[in-house]
């Protein structure tokens, strides 16, 4: 999936072919997405997390992007002397340097339950701060993150935000589970009683 | 006995079992959880999961519904809304007496 935007963007893929393509990616990660989250379901179980939590996340959000798109830039062209053209330009992605920073910081956050995240946004942090596009050679060395490989890469940061979400919660309840001890560990004599997980 | 150790004799016994009270104290903090993941969290048999379970259903505190996933069924539990007041009302009590204890001093007769 993340190297189509590529293929058919830079032409090794065309036409028709290059939406059947799309259409083929399209439906095998359907499917294989279903048949993971039947297996991590089956494995570890569900867990809906409680709705509508208050405008927390919602400002939290709000936060971290004035943080990243504006304080930040702000600060370091004032006070730094940074390019204005370091932000806007195709060097380095800043974009996915601030996506990047947050999926590392929550990873670390979050740990040892994130390390996916914390991988992910070391590696997008790192990718989205180096020239790519010259490095890869590419046609006026765009940064591929500020073109074709847009929309994959934020969709990888989706999955990592969905990751997230989950081990916020599972970390929450562990944590109630050390507190409580182990109800396990309590002779309560166990019982032959399965009818309602049967 | 003092009224603080006589009012610990009065707690909702169905919540206090460590089992049923590591069940209660999770599903408070989501909105529903399935049997595989309270087996996961509380270390529980299934036996003993399911055993607590049908004890907390029938006294109004959880609701247990079948959810099919595919082909496969799923057991989903939820605390109901009288359940979530019982846990409050059941940590709140615990923490009052608590505070209490630890201001208690043993009356010392004179010889």
């Amino acid at each position: 999936m993340f190297l189509i935007p590529l293929l058919v963007d830079t032409g090794v893929v065309r036409g028709g072919w290059s939406w059947l393509l799309v259409f083929g990616c399209l439906l095998a990660a359907d499917i294989l997405s279903r048949r993971i989250r039947r297996w991590y379901e089956g494995r570890f179980g569900l867990v809906r997390p409680v709705g509508g939590k208050g405008w927390g996340p919602f400002l939290s959000f709000i936060g971290l992007s004035l943080l990243g798109f504006v304080l930040i830039p702000g600060l370091l062209v004032r006070f730094m002397g940074v390019s204005t053209a370091v932000f806007d330009g195709d060097v380095l992605s800043w974009p996915f340097v601030v996506l990047g920073s947050v999926l590392l910081g929550s990873g670390f956050m979050y740990r040892p339950y994130l390390p996916f995240n914390v991988i992910a946004g070391a590696l997008l942090l790192s990718l989205a701060l180096v020239p790519l596009g010259d490095l890869l050679g590419l046609a006026g060395g765009v940064h591929p993150f500020n073109s074709a490989a847009r929309l994959p890469v934020l969709a990888l940061g989706l999955i990592c935000h969905a990751f997230t979400a989950h081990a916020t919660l599972v970390r929450e309840l562990h944590q109630i589970q050390l507190e409580l001890g182990d109800p396990g560990a309590v002779g309560n004599g166990d019982t032959d009683n399965e009818s309602i997980c049967a | 006995m003092s009224e603080p150790f006589q009012e610990l004799a009065s707690l909702n016994k169905l919540i206090h079992e460590p089992g049923r009270l590591a069940i209660v104290t999770a599903l408070s903090a989501c909105e529903s959880a399935d049997f595989v993941f309270l087996l996961r969290l509380t270390g529980l048999s299934k036996g003993n999961l399911s055993a607590h379970l049908s004890k907390l259903e029938e006294a109004g505190v959880v609701m247990i519904r079948k959810e099919f996933a595919g082909k496969v069924p799923r057991t989903v539990v939820s605390l109901t809304n009288d359940g979530r007041g019982s846990v409050r009302a059941y940590w709140e009590q615990l923490e009052r007496l608590k505070r209490e204890a630890g201001k208690w001093r043993p009356v010392v007769e004179p010889a």
